[in-house]
């Protein structure tokens, strides 16, 4: 199994870190730094495993950034053909949140960052509201997103076990699907004669 | 965003120059860009791949040859969209002139010879600004060779395109790197009405040409210099004309 999530790339994780820093960069850069970063791992991390039999974990996908950036006023139907090499996933889960318990996991996580607010939007001055506002959007947005690209959507409420336990219904499905197609492959194949002693 | 087939509305001009390397059209640009200062016009200079931001992963991408076509290209891009933002458009709006050493024109060639699809090339680069001049400096491939190897002691992995696999001795894979790339600026000449130019005529020859071209384009936009200006009466603050609403408070006035 490999794991892997945006901005871990070895090209751009740290161009990219600096430049998010100095909150200098254009939006429409800074969702192509991001492009960068994709198939970089897409290229050298994720497509070498699937080809090696790996599942591969991506911790969020090119859904973020058409979220992220569509938000932030980029031409939806650009970022689409921009990442138009993306692979499609054989599942994306969607964790399905509503804005108020988001509010609370985030203030517990201490998680009001500059980004994490869009304070880049200038919806409010104040912190709080701009998380408000931002994340609002956000969530409009990823439920477009859901539709779109048939995302299968899970509760996120709950405990952890419990939200785990959804997941991996989710997960084993899609194993179940992909072994039986592995067994129907298998028995189809030719005996070679003579390939074994 | 109105697209590299849509002329913009921004009132300054963009004047970009492609070809291969040793076309002589750096040079060329260089002398543009002394004589429109020396008519008195402000003039903005920008190059391919020299965006500070994105300049040291490029490098690193570079270094430790692990770009493959798709992150070349992207990173490029990148480093395009930043300059497009932060250096060219800002003098475009204020009606100055820019010059580019290279445009998207280059990333439509090189990218497309490593196997980029085109359209998709296209379509990532949408958010361009179409050049008012785009100049094509053709000239024969030995030409350009003689030139590059009398300036340079050796050619560099990605330049002389050792990723593509096409020879494994530098020079080589340089000369039939370089003949893929004439072969895509030739389609582009077509398809993007590039201004084809001589780059094996002699210098003075090819500036007059070129001049003309640039004068005329003045003309037709109604370009104003320095000069004309100062006759308008609009104050000129570092050679932006600064409404007085836009000044900072107490600054001297410009002698």
């Amino acid at each position: 199994m490999v794991i892997t999530s945006l901005c871990r790339s070895e090209l751009a994780e740290e161009g990219l870190t600096k430049a998010k820093k100095g909150n200098i960069i254009g939006r429409q850069t800074l969702a192509l730094f991001y492009a960068t970063d994709f198939a970089d791992r897409l290229e050298r991390v994720i497509l070498p495993a699937l080809e090696g039999g790996f599942i591969v974990l991506s911790d969020r996908y090119t859904y973020t950034i058409f979220a992220r950036y569509a938000v932030r006023g980029i031409s939806r139907s650009w970022l689409r053909k921009a990442y138009g090499f993306a692979l499609i996933p054989h599942l994306a889960l969607y964790l399905d949140v509503d804005l108020d318990s988001l509010v609370r996991r985030a203030l517990k996580a201490e998680k009001l960052g500059f980004w994490e607010c869009g304070m880049d939007l200038s919806l409010s001055s104040n912190l709080y509201e701009s998380f408000l506002l931002y994340q609002k959007q956000m969530l409009r947005e990823f439920k477009k997103i859901v539709k779109e690209y048939n995302l299968v959507s899970v509760s996120s409420l709950g405990s952890v076990p419990e939200v785990q336990d959804r997941l991996r219904k989710k997960v084993r499905a899609l194993l179940d699907v992909k072994d039986t197609e592995m067994d129907a492959r298998e028995s189809q194949e030719p005996i070679v004669e003579g390939a074994s002693d | 965003m109105a697209g590299l087939h849509e002329t913009h509305s921004y009132p300054g001009m963009l004047i970009v120059v492609e070809g291969i390397d040793g076309s002589g059209k750096s040079t060329q640009l260089d002398l543009i860009r002394s004589w429109l200062i020396q008519e008195g016009y402000d003039v903005f200079f920008t190059e391919w791949n020299s965006s500070k931001l994105v300049k040291e992963t490029t490098k690193l991408g570079k270094k430790r040859q692990i770009l493959t076509p798709t992150t070349f290209c992207l990173i490029h891009c990148t480093d395009f969209s930043d300059r497009l933002q932060r250096t060219i458009i800002p003098p475009l709006q204020a009606g100055q002139i820019v010059l580019a050493d290279r445009y998207v024109y280059t990333a439509f060639g090189r990218d497309a010879v490593r196997g980029v699809d085109r359209q998709w090339l296209r379509d990532l680069y949408h958010f361009a600004v179409r050049p008012d001049i785009a100049f094509y400096f053709s000239v024969p491939l030995e030409i350009a060779i003689q030139r590059i190897f009398r300036g340079r002691a050796a050619l560099k992995y990605y330049e002389a395109g050792l990723d593509l696999g096409l020879s494994r001795d530098p020079a080589d894979s340089f000369r039939k790197f370089q003949t893929r790339i004439v072969e895509e600026y030739e389609r582009l000449v077509d398809e993007y009405g590039l201004v084809a130019v001589h780059g094996d005529h002699p210098i003075e020859k090819q500036q007059r040409r070129i001049r003309k071209i640039v004068m005329e384009h003045i003309n037709r936009k109604k370009m104003k210099s320095n000069e004309d200006r100062k006759h308008e009466g609009q104050i000129l603050w570092g050679g932006y004309p600064l409404t007085p609403e836009h000044r900072v408070t107490g600054a001297p006035d410009r002698p």
